[in-house]
């Protein structure tokens, strides 16, 4: 319908009607984040600090999988590899060079081992590391995806694994830089909340960006059907390289706000465990849905926190039961389950949430594809002007 | 490498190669009706040696324990079908892959609960666990038994899949669903016996791979399942025999190059078991034996 040029007068303005009220929202959204975040930096202890951050990395790794595998389809076991990948050149980086030093990695090049940012800022040198984490794993994610993304359907899911097992084989074994399984530790901690939200926020936006951009429409319609996106002349193979390099940067760019959060680095966080979930995170949300993405990552970090109470053992009435480790995770899994089997499509489907509820006087129409272009992009296709002269 | 050495490791690989074919026939069974690539086949291969450790435990004579163990897991199959894996039939591949996924999480910490982290001692009989001198060549019995094991059941297999009616179905399905469906053939009836002839291997599988490593744990699963699957995939996914020849090449490819590679190198052996799993996919994503189409874009 946008298609159809409108005569009316007023109906330019009428567009930029629906624009104004979203960047408002928008610009609310902000700044409660922002009194919120200002509000926890200050009053909360250290450990409930720690789990509002982990938010929002994990929200970063979670909306960078919904960009890699929602919006193409093409789905990615390898994520945590490239989030391995940043964590471990986040922390060569900007380990005191005492740590580095011939004692402890003799494998390291000499001018690595002699890099030294301990007189740098902090947060400067914790966006250095991202940038650079970024990088390399996008360097990676380019030369590992030229083939594997020619793949489809679990051939893809299968070839990303093995670069998952790849990945952690080397971290297991490449002693001489990663310490094996033992480690790095020592690694400075300069996450805050900002950086963490700053870095998910740059996260969202660029998804954002690319979803509503002329490759984001070839992602969605490649995923949806191969051969009529080809037949219409979208370059599926360069969509989805596009979608993978770019959600290994923003991975890539979580891995040193993981490290410099947690203070060390081993092959084993970094796993099949991490990736079931962050999938779980995705999945639930709903695949290819930025703020279910958000919403999956939330959960999926707070639950455990609150399944913790339930591990430390309980008393239900007579019946008393010990510390139950892993029940969380027991507890995930069977929820994971059930959402595949009643609700698969997750809590959003391919919809976003948050901008839609400005837009109700705009057209309903049925389908996931019709909702989800006015609410991602507000005056761009179909204004409530349109709705209303129908 | 000397000649004896060379002996003994072939022997050690063909024992590995039957394991892990043990264990891919499973999961190359329930991939060619299903689609469904089942993680949690490794589960029910460290369930069946956990009831193998539990039935002796009793005291229980071993042939008695390994019929009790099999029919266990073969329940525990079953369910998992029941309780997962039914409602989810038809969903898109990679659905069913991470619900595998998530079932195979589920039963490791529930094993972990169960039976402790704590590696348990496997009891083998002390008859499998002597060491044979044959020509120069130490063989154990462990790993002859293994392969004796591997090919009779392989044999009775072939027999049930080609002579039997359920066989027969079981193939016509795997072949096309729709069509045997339409020729009267019971899906479901043909997916339980997938689920159940696989958990009956993979309890073998668990019980082989518990004397050959000696001890049990719950996370014993994970590793066998992994190379089963590379197996499968070598072989052509959803192709029996193709998994059964891609078992042994595994098993083969594994201890030679262990055997030959620098020590220093030799812990890279799972990454160059994947890279090679990547370079089969991108080149002969059929595998070796395999007639499918490739889905290649």
């Amino acid at each position: 319908m946008a298609s159809v040029p409108s005569v009316r007068p007023g109906a330019t303005a009428s567009r930029h009607r629906g624009a104004v009220p979203a960047l408002a929202a928008v610009a609310l959204a902000l700044t409660l984040l922002a009194v919120f975040l200002a509000y926890a930096d200050a009053s909360f202890n250290g450990y409930r600090l720690q789990i509002v951050t982990l938010v929002a990395i994990n929200a970063t790794i979670a909306v960078a999988l919904t960009l890699t595998s929602g919006f193409t389809g093409v789905f990615s076991l390898g994520q945590i590899g490239f989030l391995a990948i940043g964590a471990y050149v986040g922390a060569l980086l900007n380990l005191a060079p005492q740590w580095k030093s011939e004692m402890f990695l003799p494998g390291l090049p000499g001018w690595l081992a002699a890099f030294d940012t301990t007189g740098w800022h902090p947060q400067v040198a914790l966006l250095f590391a991202c940038l650079v984490g970024g990088i390399v794993a996008a360097t990676v994610a380019t030369l590992v995806g030229m083939p594997l993304m020619r793949l489809s359907g679990h051939y893809v899911a299968v070839a990303t694994m093995g670069f998952l097992i790849i990945v952690h084989s080397v971290a297991n074994n490449w002693s001489g830089v990663t310490r094996g399984a033992r480690g790095l530790s020592q690694i400075p901690s300069y996450t805050n909340v900002w950086a963490a939200y700053g870095c998910a926020l740059v996260a969202i936006y660029a998804a954002w960006r690319l979803r509503v951009s002329p490759y984001g429409r070839a992602m969605i319609a490649s995923r949806e059907n191969l051969i009529a996106a080809r037949a219409v002349g979208v370059n599926v193979h360069r969509s989805r390289m596009i979608a993978f390099v770019v959600g290994a940067f923003l991975t890539g760019a979580a891995g040193p706000l993981l490290a410099h959060q947690i203070g060390s680095v081993a092959p084993s966080a970094y796993y099949f465990t991490t990736t079931f979930n962050v999938v779980i995170m995705v999945v639930l949300g709903g695949m290819g849905s930025i703020s279910g993405a958000v919403l999956g990552a939330a959960i999926m970090t707070l639950a455990p926190e609150y399944l913790r109470g339930v591990e430390d053992g309980m008393d239900l009435g007579p019946l008393s039961f010990g510390a139950l480790f892993g029940l969380s995770q027991i507890i995930l899994a069977i929820a994971f389950i059930l959402v595949m089997i009643f609700r698969p499509q997750g809590f959003f489907g391919d919809r976003e949430l948050g901008l839609g509820l400005l837009r109700r006087r705009g057209p309903r129409q049925d389908g996931d594809e019709a909702e989800v272009t006015p609410t991602l992009a507000p005056g761009l296709d179909v204004g409530p002007g349109d709705g209303a002269s129908r | 490498m000397s000649a004896s050495e060379f002996g003994q490791q072939f022997v050690n690989a063909l024992g590995l190669g039957s394991i892990y074919a043990l264990v891919a026939i499973g999961l190359a069974m329930v991939f060619g009706i299903l689609r469904l690539i089942n993680f949690a086949h490794g589960e029910v291969l460290m369930l069946g040696a956990f009831a193998a450790y539990y039935f002796a435990a009793a005291g229980l004579p071993f042939l008695v324990v390994v019929l009790l163990a099999v029919l266990t897991t073969v329940a525990i199959g079953l369910l998992m079908e029941r309780v997962a894996y039914r409602g989810i039939r038809g969903a898109p591949d990679v659905a069913l892959l991470l619900t595998s996924l998530a079932v195979s999480i589920a039963l490791q910490n529930g094993a972990l609960l169960a039976f402790d982290a704590q590696p348990k001692p496997f009891p083998t009989p002390a008859a499998i666990q002597e060491q044979l001198t044959v020509g120069g060549i130490q063989i154990s019995v462990t790993n002859l038994v293994t392969v004796g094991v591997a090919l009779l059941l392989m044999a009775l297999l072939t027999l049930f899949v080609t002579r039997t009616r359920l066989g027969t179905a079981m193939r016509a399905t795997a072949e096309n669903a729709m069509a045997a469906q339409l020729m009267g053939i019971n899906l479901s009836t043909v997916i339980v016996a997938a689920f159940a002839i696989g958990s009956a291997l993979a309890a073998v599988a668990g019980i082989l791979w518990g004397a050959r490593v000696g001890r049990i744990e719950p996370l014993m699963g994970f590793i066998p399942v992994l190379k089963a699957f590379v197996a499968t995939v070598i072989g052509g996914f959803g192709s029996i025999p193709g998994a059964v020849v891609g078992a042994y090449l595994l098993g083969f490819g594994e201890i030679y190059l262990v055997a030959l590679l620098p020590g220093e190198l030799s812990g890279y052996r799972d990454a160059f078991v994947f890279a090679a799993l990547i370079v089969i996919l991108l080149f002969r994503p059929q595998g070796i034996l395999g007639s499918s189409e490739p889905e290649k874009i």
